[in-house]
């Protein structure tokens, strides 16, 4: 099978054969980089990008399955990795927040609260998603959804982190830890009974 | 409207920022930070319906901040969930009013901010700045 490839929003550029076709999305550092599809669904192609959408739909084109199963698991990884940076560059944004910003008398969260938080995000799988939200008093919360049941709030105010954990209807607060590695390894723990 | 006490069938409305930063991804919902506040300033701030026609608190909560969204819960429920309500006039606002963790003006603490997040409707959506 003859495959063409090319960088997402491009014109086709290359016609190789599915082996090579292969490596390049397996080598490829970026998935963003490399989209295929099949000779035949030129239009399809020609549509897709047009309308921008996502390399998801465009895969559809494609009929050999084990090149498809490569490019979802590409496609995975590439958007729990975009992701995570963006919770990173959102965390970050916070410094810049005003005052009022949530519309009464929110304050930006200060720098500790900032690399607290950076380090427990860092310093956790891309698999485990997240969302990072600012307080209006100071400080940044990390919500874990762990499953529908399951929910996990770390509070960092200054360098303090606090989790709030929520199982079923119940809820309860647990000590407050100073270090983002204890941190860490509760949410991990967690994860990995979820 | 009693200016001593808010009756437990009052609205009660806040003001959602309109930066898609504070809005959930998954469900379009807001989070709980928004229902938080500390020991320092333990008050979370609301507008009563005081009688007024919805479209008019509306109007006027949004006054100066046209970006943003209202929600809103009624008193008895967030009483349900542990809150306690002070009648808090300001001078540019008679039907401002405070919501507090308990009796005695304790912080809303994490529990009841959460609790106020799922009862919190949302009356008129904000105008989100980034896509």
């Amino acid at each position: 099978m003859k495959i063409s490839y090319s960088k997402v929003g491009e014109p086709l550029t290359s016609t190789v054969n599915e082996v090579r076709a292969k490596t390049s999305i397996t080598n490829a550092s970026s998935f963003r980089k490399v989209a295929m599809v099949v000779l035949g669904s030129l239009d399809g192609w020609e549509s897709a990008r047009a309308q921008n959408r996502s390399i998801r739909i465009i895969i559809s084109f494609i009929g050999a399955q084990l090149v498809k199963g490569i490019i979802d698991s590409e496609h995975n990884n590439f958007q729990k990795i975009e992701a995570r940076n963006e919770i990173v560059n959102k965390i970050k944004s916070f410094e810049h927040l005003t005052d009022g910003w949530d519309g009464y008398r929110g304050t930006r969260p200060g720098p500790q609260a900032v690399v607290l938080a950076l380090e427990i995000v860092s310093g956790l799988s891309s698999e485990i998603t997240l969302q990072a939200f600012p307080i209006p008093f100071g400080g940044i919360q990390l919500e874990f959804d762990f499953t529908k049941d399951t929910y996990i709030e770390i509070e960092i105010v200054g360098s303090t982190a606090s989790i709030y954990r929520i199982t079923g209807k119940e809820g309860f607060t647990c000590e407050n830890l100073k270090f983002a590695d204890t941190v860490i390894e509760y949410i991990k723990s967690f994860a990995s009974e979820s | 409207m009693n200016p001593q006490i808010v009756e437990k069938d009052e609205w009660l409305y806040r003001r959602c920022p309109p930066d898609p930063m504070y809005w959930k991804r998954t469900d379009n919902t807001t989070s709980s930070i928004l229902f938080k506040t500390d020991a320092l300033n333990p008050e979370l701030s609301v507008d009563r319906d005081g009688s007024r026609m919805e479209d008019d608190i509306v109007k006027h909560i949004l006054t100066d901040h046209e970006m943003y969204g209202v929600a809103k819960a009624q008193c008895h429920i967030c009483i349900t969930c542990g809150a306690s309500f002070f009648p808090s006039p300001l001078a540019e606002n008679q039907f401002h009013a405070g919501i507090y963790g308990s009796p005695q003006k304790e912080k809303v603490n994490r529990g009841l901010a959460k609790k106020m997040e799922k009862e919190f409707i949302v009356v008129q959506a904000p105008i989100l700045t980034v896509d």
